[in-house]
């Protein structure tokens, strides 16, 4: 029997056209590879963040500050896969 | 029962059923399916999001290959394809509300695109809407097994189109036998669908604003084309008055007007002959012309040809068109070809040649893109003159802004009769050269364009656009957009004056006003002898000309021309209508 376990990590959107299309994807795709559940929460409105469709309808502006989550089995990882996600939402990337 | 008022573009009424088409006309016609079928419904839904994110994949691929960097954008699509909410979401339409997969998904992203439109005007989010149309597009297609720009199929049975919009190349596919009526939620008074609606005689409704969400194929609606009306599940009283109504305007329309006035000519009362011609759009409107008793094509559009394909049409398809009208008006009727007469983003050929530009009414557009795509424009003037020795051919280059282009034009002519010459092509050296007058420039300088053609021809929907400044199609400034105005009648006059002091050149008239018979005693009296409308409205126009005396019209126009507003000369000749033609339905 393994533990469940969850972290929560707060992070500031600098992309210069917020949460878009393509930092959208990046963070699906991202989300999708990691054993772990992963909601992002924008205020009270919250999505699965293996779901670009639903990051995109959390209509996070830049500034907005976003709450992410990650929950499963207790492993190592979680900790560098949470950085990873706050990485793709903090860069500020190019595009939309 | 629910009612929507939006503009009034094709008279006539319809009652039936409503077949939602989307912009690019993918048709649902299957709302809801038997229970046992549910778990195929979904199977389909999975192979079609599939397939719709390896096509996505495939495509960003190529891009890249093609501009040597990654844009994303698609491969955000493929990634939405894959989504796993998404799907259960949709999947749980289909088991809930029996949705077939096409309906559900089409709801779905609906509901999504909903919620970006609450997002205040200019949101940054609010451009992702195009991409939900987009998704949405690309798995109804691999749903439907649409290969994309494939025409819509038709369903058999009579049905009233509502749609976002639809282009004049749709509108042009829709049977008068089996579309009794169509409703759109975008388009103006004047926009090529309207003018298409009115010469296929559908009655329709443009420019209604967002309904879509609030109907569904199959719904019993009704259009009522002559007060601009939506209804939208009309309860039995409702049917049945309109019913009434549609009953008795048949009649009325068939025997009142166009029978007793067929085979009259248009001649005032005081003996003066009026030409009457018919605007055409597509070759099989040219019998409406012979229907309708009109003297001829004054108007022949031949946008047709260009728009909805990917490549420029060729020369014997161009030939081929002029041919058949031709053909149908016989030897001795004019037929007023007009050149091309749309923006360069309209075809494919040429909207390569530019990016995309910000004030495209002020852009590279009609004449001005023929003068620059010279391959284009000669292919063109080549069939005209080559189909001329089937009939009286007349040509006509419109939106001429300046002398130079007409210049440009008639050189660029001299040359194609000699290609044709030289390689002994059968074709008619001479056939009257005519110009539009439809910007300020050319009204102000009609003295000078006088010398250089054979006739002018009024546009006044784009003289209206273009003097007032107000683009007819925007709610906000429709308003400005008046034929009546007194800046448009001076300008009028002037091209009049202009066209006497040489030598009584022909001057026609060819836009929406010449069609409306309350400007018929107005235009008699500045002048002008030839009008070209819609041939459905030729009978109208044609009693209003019988009518009147010359002198009444110059009387009428001498006054409208005191007037200061667009507001007091509409007034003034409303009245004046209703007192030369009494009879007419107003």
């Amino acid at each position: 029997m393994t533990a469940k376990s969850s972290l929560r990590q707060s992070v500031v959107v600098a992309n210069p056209n917020g949460l878009h299309m393509r930092p959208a994807t990046r963070f699906a795709q991202q989300a999708r590879v990691l054993p772990h559940r992963v909601t992002v929460c924008h205020g009270d409105k919250c999505a699965d963040g293996k779901s670009s469709l639903d990051l995109l309808m959390l209509i996070a502006m830049p500034g907005a500050e976003l709450w992410i989550e990650i929950e499963g089995d207790d492993s190592s990882d979680a900790a560098a896969a949470i950085r990873t996600l706050c990485d793709i939402l903090a860069a500020p990337g190019d595009d939309a | 029962m629910d009612i929507r008022r939006g503009i009034a573009v094709s008279p006539g009424i319809a009652i039936g059923s409503a077949l939602v088409l989307d912009t690019e006309g993918v048709v649902i016609s299957r709302r809801t399916v038997p229970v046992e079928q549910l778990p195929t419904e979904k199977v389909r839904l999975s192979g079609a999001l599939a397939r719709a994110a390896t096509e996505a994949r495939s495509r960003e691929r190529i891009l890249t290959e093609q501009i040597g960097r990654d844009v994303g954008i698609l491969t955000g699509h493929a990634v939405m394809y894959e989504d796993d909410t998404l799907r259960r979401d949709v999947e749980k339409l289909i088991d809930d509300q029996h949705y077939s997969a096409e309906f559900a998904f089409s709801r779905h992203i609906r509901a999504i695109i909903r919620r970006f439109d609450d997002l205040p005007p200019g949101h940054d989010f609010t451009r992702l809407r195009a991409d939900f149309f987009d998704l949405e597009r690309q798995v109804l297609n691999q749903l439907l097994g649409i290969t994309p720009s494939e025409p819509a199929p038709l369903a058999g049975e009579p049905v009233i189109i509502l749609a976002a919009d639809l282009t004049p190349s749709e509108t042009a596919q829709l049977d008068p036998r089996t579309v009794h009526g169509f409703a759109t939620e975008s388009g103006g008074p004047t926009s090529h669908t309207a003018i298409m609606a009115g010469a296929l005689e559908i009655p329709a409704v443009v420019g209604i604003g967002r309904f879509l969400h609030d109907v569904s194929s199959g719904d019993t609606v009704i259009v009522d084309g002559g007060s601009g009306l939506l209804i939208v599940d009309p309860d039995p009283a409702t049917i049945e008055k309109y019913r009434q109504l549609r009953q008795a305007a048949t009649k009325e329309s068939d025997t009142r007007v166009e029978v007793t006035l067929r085979d009259v000519p248009p001649v005032t009362r005081d003996g003066v002959r009026i030409s009457l011609l018919g605007n055409i759009e597509f070759p099989t409107e040219a019998v409406n012309c012979i229907e309708r008793g009109a003297d001829g094509v004054g108007l022949y559009r031949t946008e047709f040809l260009y728009v909805n394909r990917t490549t420029d049409p060729t020369e014997h398809e161009h030939y081929e068109a002029y041919k058949a009208v031709l053909t149908t008006l016989g030897p001795t009727r004019p037929v007023v070809i007009r050149t091309l007469d749309i923006g360069a983003d309209k075809f494919s050929s040429a909207s390569a040649m530019l990016t995309a530009e910000k004030n495209p009414f002020l852009g590279l557009r009609s004449v001005r893109l023929c003068l620059k795509n010279l391959k284009l424009f000669k292919t063109q003037i080549r069939a005209i003159l080559r189909a001329a020795v089937h009939g009286e051919v007349r040509i006509m280059f419109p939106m001429v802004t300046t002398v130079m282009e007409l210049r440009q034009c008639k050189s660029l002519m001299a040359e194609v009769v000699e290609d044709l010459e030289e390689a002994g092509i059968p074709f008619k050296a001479r056939i009257p050269v005519g110009t539009m007058i439809e910007v300020p420039s050319a009204a102000l300088m009609a003295d000078v364009l006088a010398k250089e053609v054979d006739f002018f021809s009024i546009g006044t929907n784009d003289l209206v656009q273009y003097t007032l400044a107000a683009d007819r199609n925007n709610e906000n400034v429709a308003g400005l957009y008046n034929p009546a105005d007194p800046a448009v009648l001076k300008l009028i006059k002037m091209v009049c004056d202009a066209a006497k002091a040489r030598d009584n050149l022909t001057v026609n008239v060819c836009g929406e006003m010449s069609g409306e018979a309350m400007f018929t005693p107005l235009l008699v009296g500045l002048g002008l002898r030839q009008m070209s409308a819609t041939p459905r409205k030729i009978p109208e126009i044609k009693r209003a000309v019988r009518n009147l005396t010359i002198a009444d019209a110059e009387r009428v126009a001498f006054e409208a021309l005191r007037m200061e507003t667009a507001r007091e000369v509409t007034t003034y000749l409303r009245e004046q209508h209703r007192r030369y033609s009494p009879d007419a339905a107003d």
